[in-house]
């Protein structure tokens, strides 16, 4: 199993290679939402050096498609492993233009049964994140039932929301105060925090707990899963190359692992981030009775 | 404008569905009792749907279902057989946000059509165009595009299109928001949305104020015509929750709008006249967001949501008796002789009045209505039909 690292900066990628991470996912300028976002000549160099793959993944206007058409015949000739697309013009300008650039179905909360990924999967899209909302049973039976290559976010703090809204600037406007800096802390009754960020794009919310899927790699590794995304970008960098050794060491000796050994691994994992598990291990509902 | 626009209605029951129609609407929308994004509303079961469907069609109306769900894997057993009880039943098209079923409906039922949610966010052309590309017979435009978007769309894809013109509105994209999830474990791709964008939160600023980030309505009166002008093909309430009397006013008002434009006849004093009573009628200010600007401040309750309370909705009419010229009602709220009152109709007419005495069913005389749901009668002159709604006469003021 590959790890795909998201981190803060380009400048961390020899750290984070040397402890184990295969490739790196990275945004572009204007077209990414909540990855780290360098420019294409950047882009252009990185994948010469590193195994790299490209978010595009905002809803997008009208008055993008021209530049976006582009940017794609661009990538196409980069040595990029994939994009990660949320908006169907992606897929539909790849078809339309037979370009050969792997596809990487990343609609945040929408990729949670395996009918649907192969539904993508005849449509040309080889890859797919599966979303943070469903339980580990779920994510191993959409496996099963899927020639799509499915990735899996083990770690870091999970999106919760996006919007077109520049909701920080427009709270800040309408008390008539001025917004010191770019991510705010949202408390909900003292229960719940989230992280609230702007960019161009909008203004995307993260739960403020990191997901620690040290657990979920072993029945990860077990299955047989290709890709596990670990995402840094709002961690100290120590502990985020602490992580990574840490399930760097699952992933090269799950299988001769001793129950004690593995307790040991994963505590070792919770003192540095906690042991929250998002929902892999609880179901969300919908009906209430 | 080429071709007539639908005026479409959401229905959370058989009741309300009859009203909507019967008040203007051409199409309804409703869910049934799976797979429908208001997985809490009261929703139609089989015979309702069939029912629903002889009674719009009889109107010469269409019925459209909501599989709008994001599928897991444990809602896919039954789901073919779901789609094909509910299409036997009637309907006349899916609306669907969940891709992998548009194959299967178009090669399985050659005469219903396929509508793509918003809950897919769509918002450009080139994905209009991959639904039309997949059969997809309309598609639900996102609520963050503006006229002029909306526009480029239909003159470039030649896609029918159909827009949100009145209700709540989201304050993420369809799809793209989990928050009720996170905070209550309720999923909200799936009908279960607990509406945690309208919770209060604190933030770590040095300011007191409570960080919302609640959105006000969408109303779109003003911009019907233009609307029509470039081509949407149904217009769209939010709501399928909503109450009788609240479906049957905004119903009846876009309806009169709608027909006075496209009969030459849209007054301003009309459309003001309609947007007064849409105003009454809502229990939140409203806003036209990205139809018009970048949504903004302005477009958000950030200093305190002022959510009103209508008391305008005074009795549904039961029954008229034209030789002694008795209106029977149910009350709704109170009134007391006295009262200025208007009762408009499903066929569009309004009936003003000031109460003058009001009897309990059994013709007594009382003071005062002041127990919902009692019957009572009062005397009215013009006759008026079952269905019709009486309310507190709306002023020019």
């Amino acid at each position: 199993m590959k790890y795909l690292v998201i981190p803060r900066e380009n400048t961390q990628l020899d750290e984070y290679q040397k402890r184990g991470a295969d490739a790196f996912i990275f945004g572009i300028e204007k077209y990414s939402v909540n990855y780290p976002e360098v420019s294409l000549e950047s882009l252009r160099q990185l994948s010469k050096n590193y195994s790299i793959w490209v978010a595009l993944n905002k809803n997008i206007r009208n008055e993008e498609l021209k530049d976006l058409e582009t940017l794609l015949n661009q990538l196409s000739s980069f040595e990029i492993k994939g994009i990660l697309f949320y908006d169907l013009a992606i897929l539909h300008m790849v078809q339309r233009k037979k370009l050969k650039i792997p596809l990487v179905w990343h609609q945040t909360h929408m990729v949670t049964n395996y009918q649907t990924c192969n539904y993508y999967f005849n449509q040309g899209v080889s890859y797919g994140i599966v979303s943070n909302e469903i339980t580990l049973e779920e994510i191993l039976e959409i496996k099963k039932n899927t020639k799509m290559e499915m990735m899996v976010q083990v770690f870091g703090y999970p999106v919760v929301s996006h919007s077109r809204r520049k909701l920080i600037t427009n709270y800040f406007k309408d008390i008539h105060q001025k917004k010191t800096k770019e991510n705010y802390i949202l408390t909900e009754k003292q229960k719940e925090s989230f992280f609230i960020k702007e960019t161009h794009a909008g203004t995307t919310i993260l739960f403020g707990k990191i997901i620690n899927g040290a657990n979920v790699l072993f029945d990860l590794l077990e299955n047989d899963f290709s890709y596990a995304i670990l995402d840094m970008r709002d961690l100290k960098e120590e502990v985020g190359i602490q992580i990574l050794e840490l399930y760097t060491k699952i992933r090269e000796s799950f299988s001769i692992f001793s129950q004690e050994k593995k307790k040991q691994i994963i505590d070792q994992t919770i003192e540095l981030v906690g042991d929250y598990t998002n929902f892999f291990y609880k179901k969300t509902i919908y009906k209430v009775k | 404008m080429n071709q007539k626009v639908e005026l479409l209605s959401p229905a959370g029951d058989l009741e309300r569905l009859k009203i909507a129609l019967l008040y203007g609407a051409d199409a309804v929308y409703i869910g049934g009792k799976e797979y429908s994004l208001r997985a809490n509303a009261t929703n139609f079961s089989f015979d309702e749907i069939k029912e629903a469907c002889r009674f719009a069609h009889n109107l010469n109306k269409k019925v459209y279902i909501t599989i709008n769900i994001v599928f897991h894997n444990e809602d896919l057993e039954g789901v073919y057989d779901y789609l094909k009880s509910v299409y036997e039943a009637g309907i006349d098209a899916f609306i669907v946000s969940d891709p992998f079923i548009i194959h299967y409906i178009k090669d399985t039922f050659s005469d219903v059509e396929v509508h793509v949610s918003t809950q897919a966010s769509t918002t450009n052309l080139e994905s209009v165009k991959y639904w039309k590309k997949e059969g997809v017979d309309r598609v639900v435009l996102a609520r963050e595009l503006s006229i002029s978007e909306i526009s480029e769309i239909i003159q470039e894809t030649g896609m029918d299109t159909e827009v949100f013109i009145h209700g709540a509105m989201c304050t993420f994209y369809s799809g793209r928001c989990t928050l009720s999830n996170y905070l209550t474990n309720r999923d909200s791709n799936r009908g279960g949305c607990s509406q945690v964008c309208r919770f209060a939160f604190d933030i770590d600023s040095e300011n007191d104020k409570k960080f919302t980030m609640a959105t006000k309505d969408l109303n779109m009166a003003d911009y019907i015509p233009k609307l029509l002008d470039i081509g949407v093909r149904s217009l769209k309430i939010e709501g399928r929750m909503r109450s009788h009397y609240y479906l049957a006013t905004v119903i009846s008002s876009y309806h009169k709008i709608i027909e006075a434009y496209s009969s030459n006849t849209l007054t301003k004093e009309l459309l003001e006249k309609q947007k007064q009573i849409l105003s009454r009628v809502a229990n939140r200010e409203t806003s036209t967001h990205y139809f018009t600007h970048e949504a903004d401040e302005s477009d958000q309750y950030y200093t305190g949501r002022q959510e009103m309370s209508n008391q305008d909705f005074l009795a549904v009419v039961l029954d008229y008796d034209k030789n002694s010229k008795i209106v029977t009602i149910s009350e709704r709220n109170y009134f007391e002789p006295g009262t200025e009152v208007e009762i408009f109709t499903p066929s569009g007419k309004t009936v003003s009045f000031t109460v003058q005495k009001i009897y309990n069913e059994e013709m007594q005389e009382i003071e005062k209505a002041c127990h919902p749901e009692e019957i009572l009668k009062l005397r009215l002159d013009e006759e008026v039909e079952r269905d019709s709604m009486m309310r507190l006469k709306i002023r020019k003021d």
